[in-house]
């Protein structure tokens, strides 16, 4: 290495390791998404030997492709083509040092009270208000820089989302988001090559191995070491980046182990150790998402959809009927996937592209419940999950708002996106067939990357695999982090409050060690 | 004896015509692990799913799409690279199973006729079983992905990517390339290069109805 770089001593790559290997740590953490990188570095500041393992790789911005396909392959579970069984679609989780973070739009949301008075009251927890996490929040909002998004990095298609609402009376307001000095290239999906996203390998974790954490990225933790209430450590292999193909054997003992490996492999990993921290039967169930759906709008006149934060708008007028509707955008030829038709017509639609604008709706899909098990071969989850009836039908809900914001912005073709219904509407009269539309789940184009409540919280043992801080039931020393543990949709962007649960959780552990 | 003589040599004949029908005569693949059908397939559907048009640069028989889905192809772990190949051979194979419309409908996808393979694909997006559905819509995801991040489309609608120099920041001095040792760092702090502030890609004018 450089003699002008700062030291990497406390990090491991894949070439790195030439054979098995023992290490000890006071906590191993597993997983280095938001919720694993904000435990480790606020242990290792307490003083802690912490070791944080991630089964991905790190990526620099030379490392990052614009080709969405190639993309998914490489940051993506399953390149992107993980679904559940029952419901089709796509389920976005990130592999790579930095988890969901490298990746995601980077929009921070904190969730209205009444969410948290939700999850108090039906999950008996009595120190998860807002209020109580208002701190935490505030913490983590100052170490990233949480920000609105600055109208100047708007773009046009942000704007047009804000007109809209205007225009109808609904409320709307910038993203506020985890980046310094965005420039608006739209491509947060395919990792910020202006390094203007704070994700967490190069915010949280830098500053943990600062503070003498160390790191050790391409582990694939395969399972958690324990016996009675006691856990001892983890074990697994070292797996190649973007094969998976599996190398030499680790071992790490730690006095305390936290899991933040995200919300389907935690319970995956504990249903792999012996069915660890089970006396509820609750691990893999209970899987909850916020299932989207995207509406494009044709405009009259050139948009420049490629200039503007990824998802910089964003209205919240509608989250106490169950959903949110933001602005989206991703590389053209993946935002294009959705464009209906074939031949001439598709063509024909895709050289308007420079004049669409793509929205999206998110639901708190409180009723559709699913589960999550483990295979036999691979640490891969199976899931199962199905978009209930009366969550798709909010979904189509959010849908016509969508349709009428883009008329009320000035669109003059609006694509819903429905199987059985038309393709597109050139009023916002036609879309209004949407308000009696009976469309079957089954009919609508929907994706999620928000996925929570396989190990949820519970103040009673015997209904949650966790305790408000996150420690199992049942065991003294085994700890989870990660959206698993919301018991319920947060209605909102997950990840500032998994940021401000882990750090919360983080505060207690300092003195429990 | 003769029956059972005729009935062998027709079923052989049958066999032939499958076989033939399924699997000779492609011309070699253009990528590395894309198969020949493969090829074949990505190329037939590409061309029925995106014909020339004025406003676009290539049509889909000029993207280069057999290239496209063989650099993707390596680009999957196996068992995303199995489900990718299962599902090109669905679409090559299909019509032997439920045949296209019209005269000669029963070969394989890449030797219907151009109208015939646009209309198969069509009746596999309009289809009532969400499988089918499905499975055209995978098939569209792969081959938009190509055609419409082909640079000279994206170009000729005013949406190529941005030219970005990458940025180096501090954390950037922790992680080498993928696949190298720590020791193999690229960057020192001479490289470090965040502006702050940074400048937008496009210069900001407030719309005259929110200016002074
Ligand atoms: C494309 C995309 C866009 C999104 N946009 C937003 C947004 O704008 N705002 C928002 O709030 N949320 C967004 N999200 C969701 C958000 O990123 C996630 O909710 C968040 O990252 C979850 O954090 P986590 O710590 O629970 O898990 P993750 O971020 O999933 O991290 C888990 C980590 O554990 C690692 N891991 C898993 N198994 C093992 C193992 N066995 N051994 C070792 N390591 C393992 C994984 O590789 C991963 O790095 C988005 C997500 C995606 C994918
Ligand atoms: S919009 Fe572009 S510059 Fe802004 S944070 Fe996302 S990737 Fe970075």
């Amino acid at each position: 290495m450089n003699e002008a770089s700062p030291s990497n001593e406390s990090l491991r790559v894949f070439a790195d390791y030439d054979r098995d290997f023992v290490e000890e740590a006071d906590v191993v953490v597993v997983g280095s998404g938001p919720s694993g990188s904000v435990v480790t570095q606020q242990l290792a500041e307490a003083g802690h030997r912490v070791i944080l393992v991630e089964e991905g790789p790190p990526f620099t911005p030379s490392e990052f492709v614009q080709d969405s396909n190639l993309t998914m392959a490489r940051t993506l579970r399953e390149a992107g083509l993980r679904s559940p069984i029952g419901t089709f679609m796509p389920i976005l989780q990130a592999i790579c040092l930095g988890g969901g973070s490298l990746v995601n739009s980077a929009m921070c949301l904190r969730p209205p009270p009444f969410v948290f008075d939700d999850w108090c009251s039906r999950f008996e927890l009595s120190q998860t208000t807002r209020d109580d996490l208002e701190p935490h929040f505030d913490a983590v909002a100052k170490f990233l820089g949480i920000a609105p998004t600055p109208d100047d990095v708007q773009g046009k298609r942000n704007l047009l989302f804000r007109d809209g609402c205007r225009e109808l009376g609904y409320s709307s307001e910038p993203c506020e988001r985890n980046v310094q000095g965005c420039r608006g290239s739209g491509e947060c999906f395919s990792g910020c090559r202006s390094r203007a996203k704070q994700s967490m390998d190069i915010t949280y974790i830098p500053e943990a191995m600062r503070c003498g954490a160390r790191v050790l990225t391409s582990l694939q933790v395969n399972r958690v070491l324990g016996a009675g209430r006691r856990v001892w450590g983890v074990e697994g292999r070292v797996v190649e980046p973007f094969t998976g193909r599996p190398g030499a054997h680790f071992r790490i003992h730690a006095r305390v182990v936290v899991l933040a490996a995200g919300c389907m492999a935690t319970p995956v990993l504990l249903m792999r150790s012996g069915g660890l921290a089970n006396e509820s039967g609750q691990v893999g169930q209970n899987l909850q998402m916020h299932p989207g759906s995207t509406v494009a709008g044709r405009y009259p006149d050139f948009v420049d959809p490629l200039f503007g934060g990824t998802q910089s708008y964003q209205s919240l007028q509608f989250l106490r009927e169950g959903f949110k509707l933001e602005t989206m955008w991703s590389p053209p030829a993946a935002q294009a996937v959705r464009t209906p038709g074939l031949g001439e017509d598709l063509v024909d639609r895709l050289s308007n592209f420079n004049r669409t604008v793509v929205w999206d709706g998110i639901v708190g899909a409180n009723r559709s419940l699913g589960r999550v098990s483990a295979r036999f071969d691979s640490m891969d989850p199976v899931i199962r999950w199905r978009l209930h009836p009366e969550d798709a039908g909010i979904l189509v809900r959010a849908i016509h708002e969508l349709c009428r914001i883009h008329f009320a912005a000035g669109a003059d073709r609006v694509f819903p996106g429905i199987a059985g219904l038309p393709e597109h509407f050139d009023s916002v009269e036609e879309a209004d067939v949407l308000r009696d539309a009976s469309v079957a789940p089954g009919d609508l184009t929907v994706a999620s990357s928000h996925l929570f409540c396989t190990t949820r919280m519970h103040g009673d043992a015997k209904q949650g695999v966790v305790d408000e801080w996150g420690k199992c039931y049942g065991l003294d020393n085994l700890y989870i982090a990660d959206t698993g543990i919301f018991p319920a949709c947060p209605s909102v962007n997950p990840m500032f409050t998994a940021l401000a649960l882990a750090h919360r959780q983080a505060h207690a552990l300092k003195d429990r060690v | 004896m003769l029956l059972g003589v005729t009935i062998v040599v027709l079923f052989l004949i049958f066999v032939g015509v499958l076989i033939k029908r399924a699997w000779w005569g492609y011309p070699p693949s253009a990528g590395q692990l894309l198969g020949r059908g493969e090829s074949a397939l990505v190329k037939a559907a590409g061309e029925a799913m995106f014909p020339p048009h004025p406003g676009l640069a290539v049509d889909g028989g000029q993207a280069e799409l057999a290239r496209y889905a063989d650099t993707y192809l390596q680009a999957l772990g196996t068992s995303q690279r199995r489900l990718i190949r299962a599902m090109f051979l669905l679409f090559e194979q299909g019509p032997l199973l439920f045949p296209a419309r019209g005269v000669g409908g029963f070969r394989r996808f890449s030797s219907l006729t151009p109208s015939q393979r646009l209309a198969y694909l069509e009746d596999w997006a309009q289809s009532r079983m969400l499988l089918r559905r499905v499975a055209l819509s995978a098939l569209k995801a792969v081959l938009i992905l190509g055609y419409f991040g082909h640079d000279e489309n994206l170009r000729a609608l005013g949406l190529e990517a941005w030219e970005i120099e990458p940025v180096i920041c501090e954390a950037d001095l922790l992680y080498p390339p993928i696949g190298e040792p720590r020791s193999a760092v690229r960057w020192t702090r001479s490289d470090l290069n965040v502006e702050t502030p940074r400048k937008p890609l496009r210069p900001f004018t407030k719309p005259a109805a929110e200016r002074g």
